[in-house]
């Protein structure tokens, strides 16, 4: 549904030139809902404005189903007002002098894909039905809360019914708690209406529980795409692997196929085809097994345990190792581990992570 | 290449066109003036390019004399409004004085009042022959000579200081109000005595905008005409402005506008040059200005029973600067000839000019013109203001900051010289479009002036106006022209509003730019009385006078309302 090929767009700022979007390609299948992640400044949301036509990339290519909306070496570029897409900002950008039902309507009465007047009541009724708004439709959008803007802004972008909503964090200015809730009803629309999202984000947690496929981009450029479930469990690289979650990590040196020389002691693990000799050798702390009495199984080593925090639903244990600090994390509370005791620590083989360093 | 033309956009065309022809008009006119100085001659007639000009210029004794003029009328008018100025700013912004807002009201409305009926004011009140203290004074101490003469270098120069401290006061406010107070509170802390946390902190962190302020007054006091021209002129006192006047409007001889443009030129470089530690001062200002998301206030500084003195001083500016002058006028007008308040003298008073002048038919065609202007030069300033501005701040054009330089050139530069620049042109063309001494020169010259006052209101306004909003309204389809209309300029109304209606009174008050260029055809309410008044109609010229600002109170009133609601006040006035 959006083809994205070799794109890349440039800043120029007082000192030099900055590449926000390097040479990316991307392809997003119809009615998938397809995330952008990454830090501030990697160069997602850019991404994301040269998909809605409010950037103009330098080279590369944008199609849209079959249309090309922009390609720099052919000189094709489509203003956003005829793209037909949607979209929802990160500050709502609900125009403050409308009422719910007029900022709905402004693109249906006024845009390029203008409709009859009883047809657009009809499709703006129907989007602020799908929102849950229909009772505050006319009041003016300043006596809304966050939370009641932001699905303003959702009602709108899905009342021109676009063939691709694009969202830029768009649930960064609400609070924790109604994040989640709206989360989960942005999720269930999209799948609902079988729309196509392209959807950016820095929150992991938010990616994860949202996507379809995920893209981690870095300094404008796509690291590593797939399901949630693969980027956690199979990070190309150390550094997706750290923005999917947090890992414990140790330098090593591979021996053979099957062993990396730690600081810990000698690590038993798949050693993938074509890893260097230097390696990082990773495993998520839920991934850890702690004991108070060794097993005697492979890749088991004596530790320290410096302090474990309770939080509710999990407990954190934090561990040292010859000297190494590591970090344990488990659902279940075993009453035999005391603070400062020696006790064992296991990483399972098929959830050690191994990445060039 | 082809697929480019085919997307081009033609409302930003549209937006482009109107902001490129205005910028344009602006440095032409500019460019007019320097042009000007180097010919000589009739404008029209064959002349090469000569540097005649300014050697009869450098020449002249009487070019540093009117330049030593135009420096002390400066000094001692900075001297008068820069102190009064900042003593009201800190009152109003720093100190518990009761009734806040209806000083803050008076200062701001007190520059809209039209400065050259002030003037007049001050001669009927200390003219050595018809000052009424003068006249009254004399009676009492049975004294030969006037004692007090405001027909002086330091007496225009002190009407104009008055004039000005409105100004002022605004400027400094702003640059008070931006300071964040925790500077002040630690130092309180820390146990400094209020007084020396003035002096040694508050005044040191707002020193940088009090040096910008008075540059912007000496730029100001420089392009001065209505003083000048009241006061000084007839008695053989020229400051640069009315110089130029002089040589445009002789007592006999052809109008030297070669001689003129020289002036001028000298006149533009002078205060673009004084821009630049303007814009020095401003900037350091604004290093010292902590932008924090919450505006708190700190407390503010209790005077006491000191706050008697702070109104008495406001309420002492208040009687120089407005009530005074304006009894003097008004008094005049109901006398046959000027005299001392008396018994005989009440005798005689009445409203027979009042009768007379109303029905005059040049008093009505005048201020019919006047009411023309006061609508289409606000109109067509912020069409063009929204433009440029939009272009400004809204498009990501290559070269919007020049454009934007430009539309704040006029705001700098003296506008008599665009008024002497747009009548060399009317003459240059007047063979084939007749534009000379038409109510339409009239009405360019304010607008190209008066850009500059609305994209400074227009782009703070614009800028607020968050991108996301109207990039949703583009990626929904809507085209920018729509968006504009239906996003942008409701949003920005207030502005939009504010702007229509000063720059709308501007033009009922100005007289600089109208004196060079009204002709018996094109006179406005300004003009008419200027003409009365150089004419020796004074007691006409007063009863005119009093009808004016009759009018102007409501409308005023009315529009200070509108902008205390608005939170508009006056802050683009700087």
């Amino acid at each position: 549904m959006i083809g994205i090929h070799s794109l890349t767009k440039t800043f120029k700022t007082a000192t030099d030139t900055v590449r926000a979007v390097d040479g990316v390609d991307l392809q997003v299948k119809e009615k998938e809902f397809f995330v952008l992640l990454g830090l501030s400044g990697s160069g997602k949301t850019t991404l994301l404005r040269c998909v809605a036509g409010l950037e103009k990339p330098e080279s590369g290519e944008i199609s849209l189903g079959e249309q090309i909306v922009s390609s720099a070496e052919r000189g094709i570029f489509i203003p956003p007002e005829d793209r037909a897409i949607g979209m929802v900002f990160q500050s709502y950008a609900v125009w403050p002098h409308m009422t719910v039902f007029q900022n709905v309507a402004f693109p249906l009465t006024d845009g390029k894909r203008r409709l009859p007047r009883s047809k657009v009541q009809e499709r703006v009724v129907a989007a602020l039905e799908l929102v849950q708004l229909s009772a505050v439709a006319d009041r003016p959008v300043p006596f809304l809360s966050g939370g009641q803007q932001q699905r303003v802004a959702l009602a709108r972008a899905l009342a021109v019914e676009p063939r691709v909503l694009l969202m830029d964090e768009p649930l960064s200015n609400l609070d924790a708690r109604l994040r989640e809730e709206v989360r989960e009803e942005i999720r269930g629309l999209a799948k609902k209406l079988g729309i196509t999202v392209l959807y950016v984000t820095h929150d992991q947690v938010e990616a994860m529980a949202l996507a379809d496929r995920i893209a981690v981009m870095s300094e404008g450029k796509i690291l590593q795409i797939g399901a949630p479930q693969v980027l956690y469990h199979f990070p190309l690289n150390q550094s997706v692997g750290e923005f999917l979650g947090s890992m414990n990590e140790f330098a090593g040196t591979v021996q053979n196929e099957s062993c990396v020389k730690t600081d810990l002691g000698m690590v038993h693990c798949a050693v993938p085809n074509g890893a260097p000799t230097e390696v990082i050798v990773a495993i998520r702390p839920e991934d850890l097994c702690l004991s108070c009495d060794p097993s005697g199984s492979n890749n088991e080593f004596p530790a320290r345990l410096i302090s474990q925090l309770f939080l509710g639903d999990i407990t954190v244990y934090y561990l040292s190792a010859n000297e190494k600090k590591m970090r344990g994390k488990t659902t279940q509370v075993d009453r035999q581990l005391k603070t400062g005791s020696r006790v064992y620590v296991r990483f399972p083989a098929e959830k050690l992570k191994i990445f060039p360093r | 290449m082809k697929k480019n033309i085919s997307n081009l956009d033609w409302s930003r065309l549209l937006l482009l066109g109107v902001a490129g022809i205005s910028a344009l008009a602006i440095l032409g006119l500019l460019a007019m003036v320097v042009w000007m100085s180097l010919r000589t001659g009739v404008p029209g007639q064959p002349s090469s390019y000569t540097l005649k000009n300014y050697t009869a210029l450098l020449n002249d004794p009487y070019t540093y004399r009117v330049m030593v003029t135009t420096l002390i009328f400066s000094a001692v008018t900075i001297a008068v409004s820069v102190p009064l100025g900042f003593v009201f700013a800190w009152l109003i912004e720093r100190t518990d004085l009761p009734y806040k807002a209806l000083a803050m009201s008076l200062l701001s409305i007190g520059i809209l009042f039209p400065t050259f009926l002030k003037a007049m004011g001050w001669v009927f009140l200390l003219h050595p022959r018809i000052g009424v203290i003068n006249i009254f004074l004399m009676q009492l101490f049975g004294l030969k000579n006037a004692p007090l003469n405001i027909a002086t270098l330091p007496g225009i120069g002190f009407v104009e200081g008055l004039t000005l401290a409105p100004l002022a006061y605004v400027m400094i406010s702003a640059a008070l109000r931006g300071m964040n107070p925790a500077f002040v509170e630690a130092a309180s802390i820390h146990g400094v005595s209020k007084w020396r946390t003035l002096l040694r902190v508050e005044l040191p962190l707002v020193w940088p905008a009090l040096v910008s302020a008075v540059i912007w007054m000496l730029t100001v006091a420089i392009a001065a005409f209505d003083v000048p021209g009241v006061i000084g002129m007839a008695n053989n006192i020229f400051t640069f402005s009315t110089a130029i006047y002089f040589m445009i409007n002789p007592n006999e001889g052809l109008p030297r506008y070669g001689l003129s443009g020289a002036y001028g030129t000298i006149m533009v470089g002078l205060s673009l040059i004084l821009m630049f530690p303007y814009f020095r001062a401003l900037k350091q200002s604004h290093r010292y200005q902590i932008i924090s998301g919450k505006s708190y206030q700190s407390r503010p500084i209790e005077l006491g029973r000191w706050w008697l003195f702070g109104w008495g001083l406001l309420g002492l500016y208040l009687v120089l600067a407005f009530i005074l002058p304006l009894l003097a006028i008004f008094w005049v007008s109901l006398l046959p000839y000027v005299q001392v308040p008396s018994r005989q003298a009440f005798s005689v008073a009445s409203f027979e000019r009042y009768s007379a002048v109303v029905f005059d038919s040049a008093l009505l065609q005048a201020a019919w013109n006047t009411l023309v202007l006061m609508v289409a030069v606000p109109t067509l300033i912020v069409s063009i203001s929204t433009a440029i501005s939009w272009v400004v701040t809204r498009s990501r054009m290559r070269g919007r900051m020049v454009l934007d330089a430009i539309a704040f050139l006029p705001h700098p530069v003296p506008h008599l010289l665009f008024a002497l620049a747009i009548a060399y042109v009317a003459l240059l063309v007047s063979d084939v479009v007749p534009l000379y001494g038409t109510l339409f020169v009239l009405l360019a010259v304010y607008v190209i002036c008066w850009i500059s006052f609305g994209t400074r209101v227009l782009n703070n306004s614009m800028v607020q106006v968050h991108r996301e909003l109207e990039e949703a309204a583009q990626v929904g389809g809507v085209p920018t022209f729509r968006v504009l209309w239906k996003v942008i300029l409701p949003l920005i109304r207030p502005g939009l509003v504010y702007a229509w209606i000063w720059t709308s009174l501007s033009a009922y008050r100005e007289l600089t730019m109208a004196v060079f260029l009204a002709s018996p055809n094109s006179q406005l309410l300004s003009t008419y009385i200027w003409g009365q008044w150089h004419g020796g109609g004074l007691g006409d010229a007063a009863a005119i006078a009093v009808i004016m600002i009759v009018i102007m109170s409501p409308l005023v009133t009315s529009f200070w309302i509108y902008a205390r609601r608005q939170q508009h006040v006056a802050s683009s006035v700087s």
